[in-house]
């Protein structure tokens, strides 16, 4: 059992010292399929359960996984798959309170225009889930290769997902202002937007 | 915890898929320098960075113990498994 006092990194490698890479790998994954099912599901505590369900799914199955192969796509494979074969999916929701705190970091996004990371993300939650993977895996640390082996399509589906995705996300944030629920909406009551993206048809429209 | 540990996967299921799908043709790269051209060319790639920054921020939180509760119960229950 662990030690209440020590940090969290060394708990981890005190507890990996007989060195299974396995654990090691799946460890070191966790951010990231963290920041990946968050994206995805919107609210941390579904994220994190779907994660602990990637990582009880991955314990099983670890006598599949072929040594010396990219053991973190691997792990996206199975979160994703968790993610479309269950209830989750349909509870996307934003977690809009960690998307505000993020709100100062706006990026210049040309001359004339600011992209304030708040807008972007609500504007991002309206996106269907094959959208949203494309982005997230490719923004993240993936290559387009490498994404589109995780969702099981072909380089150039991911790259067009990518642009259309991105150009969607352009139309929704600047254009199309009363498409997206309002910061105010959204930071009073988060359960609105989350019937709204319920009501979206795509959300409910199957991936292949 | 302890069922849903027990509880058979679907091996196959979470075998990577490699890809079938035949290539579509990449989105065409504008090379067309005008202004406004330019500008969406930028808001596109702010929408990248802005993407990148959310899952960084996601990815540099602390890992939460009970993502390790459950490596040690699954350590656990493989040593009392294979007593």
């Amino acid at each position: 059992m662990r030690a209440p006092d020590k940090p969290l990194a060394s708990q981890y490698q005190s507890a990996a010292a007989n060195a299974d890479p396995f654990r090691e790998g799946l460890i070191e994954a966790l951010p990231a399929l963290r920041a990946f099912a968050r994206s995805l599901c919107g609210k941390r505590d579904v994220a994190d359960d779907l994660v602990q369900e990637t990582m009880m799914k991955a314990w099983q199955a670890r006598t599949r996984f072929q040594p010396g192969t990219n053991l973190k796509a691997w792990l996206f494979v199975i979160l994703r798959n968790e993610f479309y074969s269950s209830h989750r999916r349909a509870k996307t929701v934003a977690n809009f309170a960690a998307i505000e705190s993020l709100k100062p970091d706006g990026v210049e996004a040309g001359q004339h225009a600011k992209l304030d990371l708040a807008d972007l993300m609500r504007a991002f939650n309206q996106l269907a889930p094959e959208q949203k993977e494309a982005l997230m895996l490719t923004a993240g640390e993936f290559s387009y290769e490498e994404a589109a082996s995780i969702c099981g399509c072909a380089v150039g589906t991911i790259k067009s997902r990518v642009s259309r995705a991105r150009k969607h996300l352009q139309q929704l944030i600047e254009g199309e202002a009363g498409t997206l629920p309002s910061r105010a909406d959204a930071r009073e009551d988060p359960t609105d937007a989350f019937f709204k993206t319920l009501n979206r048809p795509t959300m409910e429209k199957p991936l292949r | 915890m302890a069922d849903k540990l027990r509880s058979s996967v679907e091996a196959e299921s979470i075998r990577p898929v490699l890809p079938l799908a035949t290539a579509q043709p990449e989105p065409a790269a504008g090379s067309a320098a005008s202004p406004k051209h330019a500008d969406r060319r930028a808001y596109q790639k702010a929408i990248g960075q802005g993407l990148r920054k959310y899952f960084n921020a996601v990815v540099s939180e602390p890992i939460p113990e009970e993502f390790l509760d459950l490596l040690n119960k699954m350590d656990q229950d493989d040593k009392d498994g294979s007593k």
